[in-house]
């Protein structure tokens, strides 16, 4: 995934309320982290990638939380308001140690 | 079996094949996506009074008008109560944006494998948009965001 910031964004308060999302889930998520970038329309966009722990990876329980922690991002990050459309991705620990993808590190 | 609803249960034939190859979870998630723009698409075309031109109306629909009237849609909607119209609405456009995006990786990105719990997250998405459409779909803000899919309003 290209990084290649496509407008402006104020990275310190961006950086910190993902942190502060991070921290409100963090009986289920071990870090996430993100890019900005253009998506397949060419509009501006920020990928987050949201490593998840193994244990709340199971389909059911990611579903259960996938929603709340992707809507807690778009209010935290006011990604409307930054003129960005926020997209989701989600990988277990395990999956990760096996990809060993320094995005998602 | 309704077109939409056989798209579902195909992306959840797939999700289940084993071995889980590369090609099917793929086609998995444009199954999944398709499955949602073809509800979409029908539901629009189900409020034109003339049965025999509706066909020809579904193929005006454009990705990407839909796409952007879906993230109008979500953004508007995202943080409306728990059982609302408006919160399965958000499901629904939320989905339709978030799968967009997923079955362009899907289809184009061979960077990186998927893998099976993001494959399953992204179909159950999908479902979620089904059930949420059933619950919302008599509702004005639902038909106002049918609209949206095909026409823009004038600024």
């Amino acid at each position: 995934m290209p990084f290649a910031p496509t407008t402006f964004v104020h990275q310190p308060a961006l950086d910190s309320a993902v942190r502060a999302v991070e921290s409100s889930f963090a009986s289920q998520v071990v870090h996430i982290r993100y890019s900005l970038a253009d998506d397949s329309s060419g509009a501006p966009a920020i990928f987050f990638r949201i490593l998840v722990r193994d244990e709340s990876a199971l389909i059911e329980r990611l579903r259960e939380f996938s929603m709340r922690i992707s809507i807690a991002l778009m209010n935290a990050a006011r990604t409307d308001e930054n003129g960005l459309h926020a997209y989701f991705n989600f990988r277990s620990v395990s999956e990760q140690a096996r990809h060993r993808n320094p995005d998602w590190e | 079996m309704a077109y939409p609803d056989e798209l579902l249960d195909s992306a959840f034939s797939l999700l289940r094949a084993a071995p889980a190859t590369q090609a099917n979870l793929r086609r998995a998630v444009s199954s999944a996506y398709y499955a949602l723009f073809h509800l979409l698409i029908g539901e629009a075309c189900r409020n034109w009074s003339r049965p025999e031109q509706r066909n020809r109306l579904a193929r005006k629909f454009e990705h990407a008008r839909m796409l952007a009237a879906s993230k109008q849609c979500a953004d508007r909607y995202r943080n409306a109560a728990s059982g609302s119209a408006e919160a399965y609405l958000f499901t629904v456009a939320h989905a339709f944006s978030q799968l967009q995006e997923k079955r362009h990786t899907a289809d184009y990105d061979l960077s990186e494998p998927l893998e099976t719990t993001e494959v399953a997250l992204d179909i159950s998405l999908v479902q979620d948009a089904f059930e949420g459409w059933s619950m919302t779909q008599g509702e004005q803000i639902s038909q106002d965001y049918l609209f949206s899919l095909l026409f823009k309003d004038k600024s």
